[in-house]
């Protein structure tokens, strides 16, 4: 069970509380030197973390910055200082201030100032002409913020906002320096200047990313002397052949039984479950899913309790159910409340019994849809394959069309189908984050449903505004129940994530998503 | 000569305008949405609004014409426009790859001409025989196996013996070994196929002008053999081969699509691989804008080494 407690405290005290941040040095490198290499399947659309949410973007470019707060990854979630010192949470929730680090320099020897992360906020919450920022919205409840002193930041709220904190510890919330800023809001998409533990050291477009130590790192934990990054299409034949040491977006079973016969104990794995929530979306424009009953009966037709475990032993997915918010964290349903849910039984044969009577009753028999994949083998393909099978068995007569993955966008934005994979990312198991997606499609661009449900709406900005951990939790329990009997957005399960390291490869520790961790710091090689 | 190479250049220029004007279009109809791609794949929240104002900062709302008029007045000042997705421009793009898969194609057609000619003449003076069975089963599988196939396996022998070549590209001026050893495997693996056309065509050349008129002419005079076969023979022969040999090399530079990305070689057919899955329209229209220049070219080089060996040829036109 994850707890959140740590990050909870803030919101739930009355008055304000100092949190002793982990300032100290924390140089904890047992052997330094050497570059590690690692591969990345993609390659980042630009250099700005602000205008993105690509992991190739966050695998190559994290390395380079620091944020206000970062996480505490053995004891995940527990926030800790990144250029923070130590920070302060008003009683009513809605005044955060932050005490920075002194003496941080940026990498080409500019100090760091509160007026660097005012900026940098300000970039993300009101982007300037021209500017993405796909936080936006995220950050919307801050109202102003000041820098009273060169290490002082004071963030107001419009309204209480239990996701904040977390927030600011988000990999991609990273701090850029005024001057920089300045110079061109646009510089960031093209160019690298940070506080992070690794200096940009160049990127050859599709092929390579460069970086080496920075000696003035404020942490002191950047123990390599570099890191190149490689651009892959395969993980196996890289990392047997010495070409790169790790990947952090995972590895299929399959590869990891080459990888163990091949490697023996050169290699080593991590794992945990990946935030990244696999879905179908059902198109509110396709006639017949208007009806409820032949929504719930396609997603009552699914074995998930059976399926999902033979799923996982050949590609990425966990071998059991869940709701929308990760199972087992501190705000998902439990189980005997989810598998009470349509859908989510275990006695399957009676609940394809009931849903075909449903689809019967819908004059839905025999019914042909569309079933938009993207031409991914993992998981896409596993996942459909299974998919269409389990609905055939209903008698419905699904027709897969496998799309490129620029084609599969624009279909499933166009709603260009009658039932879509689809995937909810997050990295942290949050209502705010995670439900994000199966509110009104007026108020949300990911609704690809797009279906409006004004009841799902005042359950999401309930729990949003309530800080109490009790009470949210039984509006989250009320949203997830709403969300999962519509049955617009059937879920599928998450992602269980496997890394594989050469054994050299000491001091990573795998997060709950791809997206963090990636900084490298404190790794070593063992050489 | 001359005459004949300048009509020849001047024939290249309506050719490369229609190649631009159907790639344009034809990328038009191609459904596929890159700001879609580059925001939202990969989740999290961005607005219609930002969806549509990244849209129109990169021109692509803009009327099909004002698209068309942009890209063709770029062309002859060597303004291909900017990646899509990158938004480096397009010739800094395919310039960084260009190298890479032109050496590879050096290094294939090298090692297909040196075994094709040996091969190919030999299957040919020595028809029928054994060694002719030999080689035309090994050529019959060069052409047979896929050129990716035999990169895995190649991958896989490797392997076997350690480790592989270091990634990312390594200049042959800078590190001539670790360039022969990022270059070897994959050159092997399309030059098997390369060799086996190129000795196929050859021995079916030879075979067909060793039968002709002036052939028996040369043997009555009491010519040796080997003058035969080198001056009148191979000569003659070499015609249908330098052609396939011409189209195979500007293949090459564009066409090892798999290849590339099977050695994870930072080339031209990779590119052409990144580009079609992001929809890059750009970058696409620049790549066969390139490849259509190369197979242009490369055909002109061939007309004029055909020329070269056949006078005929150069006195017709």
């Amino acid at each position: 069970m994850l707890s959140f407690k740590n990050s909870m405290v803030g919101v739930i005290a009355l008055t304000s509380i100092a949190f002793s941040a982990t300032t100290a040095m924390s140089a904890s490198c047992p052997k330094t030197g050497g570059i590690l290499k690692y591969g990345v399947k993609a390659e980042p659309p630009t250099y700005d973390m602000h205008g993105t949410n690509s992991y190739a973007v966050n695998h190559y470019v994290a390395q380079h910055y620091s944020t206000l707060l970062t996480f505490d990854w053995k004891k995940f979630p527990k926030l800790e200082g990144d250029i923070a010192d130590s920070w302060t949470q008003s009683s009513d929730g809605l005044t955060y201030t932050f005490k920075l680090k002194k003496g941080i320099k940026f990498h080409d020897g500019t100090p760091l100032t509160s007026a660097d992360v005012k900026m940098s906020y300000e970039r993300m919450k009101s982007p300037p002409e021209g500017v993405i920022s796909v936080r936006k919205a995220l950050f919307g409840p801050i109202s102003t913020i000041s820098a009273p002193d060169a290490h002082t930041v004071v963030f107001k709220l419009s309204k209480p906002d239990a996701f904040m904190m977390d927030g600011f510890a988000s990999p991609f919330n990273v701090i850029y320096s005024v001057k920089d800023m300045k110079k061109d809001p646009k510089w960031h998409i093209k160019n690298i200047n940070g506080t992070g533990p690794y200096k940009f050291a160049g990127h050859r477009s599709g092929e390579a990313w460069k970086a080496v130590k920075y000696e003035g790192f404020h942490h002191g934990d950047n123990c390599l002397d570099g890191t190149e990054g490689y651009r892959i299409k395969k993980l196996a034949e890289p990392l047997i052949g010495g070409q790169i040491d790790t990947e952090l977006r995972g590895t299929a079973p399959p590869e990891r039984v080459m990888l163990s016969k091949e490697m023996g104990d050169k290699v080593t794995y991590q794992a945990k479950t990946l935030m990244t929530l696999w879905v179908v979306s059902l198109n509110s424009k396709t006639k017949a899913f208007q009806n409820p009953k032949v929504r719930q009966a396609l997603n009552m037709c699914i074995d998930r309790h059976a399926g999902l475990k033979t799923l996982a032993k050949i590609t990425f997915v966990a071998p059991r159910p869940s709701g929308y918010l990760l199972y087992g964290t501190e705000y998902a349903l439990p189980d005997e409340e989810l598998y009470k849910i349509p859908g989510f039984t275990k006695d399957i044969a009676s609940s394809r019994k009931e849903a075909m009577k449903m689809l019967k009753e819908a004059g839905a028999e025999g019914l042909e849809f569309t079933y938009n994949n993207r031409t991914v083998s993992h998981p896409y393909d596993h996942i459909a394959i299974w998919l269409m099978s389990e609905w055939k068995k209903c008698g419905l007569n699904p027709k897969m069309t496998s799309n490129p993955t620029s084609k599969f966008v624009k279909a499933r934005r166009d709603g260009g189908f009658d039932a879509s994979i689809d995937w909810a990312p997050s990295f942290l198991p949050d209502p705010t984050l995670m439900h994000f997606k199966y509110i009104s499609a007026d108020r949300t661009s990911s609704n690809y449903s797009q279906y409006i449900d004004r009841e799902l709406d005042a359950l999401f900005d309930a729990q949003g505004g309530e800080t109490d951990i009790a009470k949210r939790k039984a509006i989250v329990h009320k949203f997830e129940k709403r969300a999962l009997n519509n049955a617009w957005v059937l879920p599928v399960t998450y992602t269980d994530r496997v890394i594989a390291l050469n054994s050299k490869v000491k001091g990573y520790t795998i997060a709950y998503s791809h997206i963090l961790n990636n900084t490298w710091r404190g790794v070593y090689l063992d050489q | 000569m001359l005459k004949y190479a300048f009509n020849r250049i001047l024939l290249m220029i309506p050719t490369l305008i229609a190649v631009a004007i159907i790639v344009f279009l034809v990328l038009r109809v191609v459904p596929g949405d890159i700001v879609e791609l580059k925001l939202t794949a990969e989740g999290g929240e961005v607005s219609m609004e930002q969806i549509e104002a990244e849209k129109k900062r990169l021109g692509l709302n803009d009327p099909l014409h004002i698209q068309f008029y942009n890209y063709m007045i770029g062309i002859p000042q060597g303004d291909l426009g900017i990646s899509l997705w990158t938004e480096k421009p397009v010739a800094e793009e395919i310039g960084s790859r260009i190298g890479l898969s032109f050496q590879l194609a050096i290094f294939s057609t090298i090692l297909a001409v040196l075994l094709a000619f040996p091969l190919g003449t030999l299957s040919a003076l020595f028809r029928g025989t054994f060694l002719d069975y030999v080689i035309r089963i090994i050529t019959i599988g060069g052409i047979a196996v896929p050129a990716f196939w035999l990169g895995m396996l190649l991958i896989m022998l490797v392997l076997s013996f350690g480790k592989l070549p270091p990634l990312g590209t390594v200049s042959f001026f800078v590190d001539p070994l670790t360039n022969f050893n990022q270059m070897i495997w994959p050159a092997i693996s399309v030059g098997y196929r390369y060799t086996s056309v190129v000795a196929r065509m050859l021995r079916s050349s030879i075979l067909e002008v060793l039968s002709e008129d002036y052939i028996r002419t040369a043997r009555a005079k009491g010519l040796y053999e080997r003058v035969v076969i080198v001056k009148h023979g191979m000569r003659n022969a070499l015609l249908p081969t330098v052609t396939v040999i011409g189209l195979e090399f500007a293949f090459l530079l564009g066409g090892l699509v798999v290849t590339e990305s099977v050695f994870n070689l930072n080339g031209i057919g990779k590119l052409f691989i990144d580009s079609v899955i992001r929809n890059d329209l750009n970058l696409l229209q620049g790549l066969v804008l390139t490849v259509a220049t190369a197979f242009v070219l490369v055909n002109l080089i061939v007309d004029l080494c055909y020329a070269a060996l056949d006078p005929r040829i150069r006195y017709q036109s």
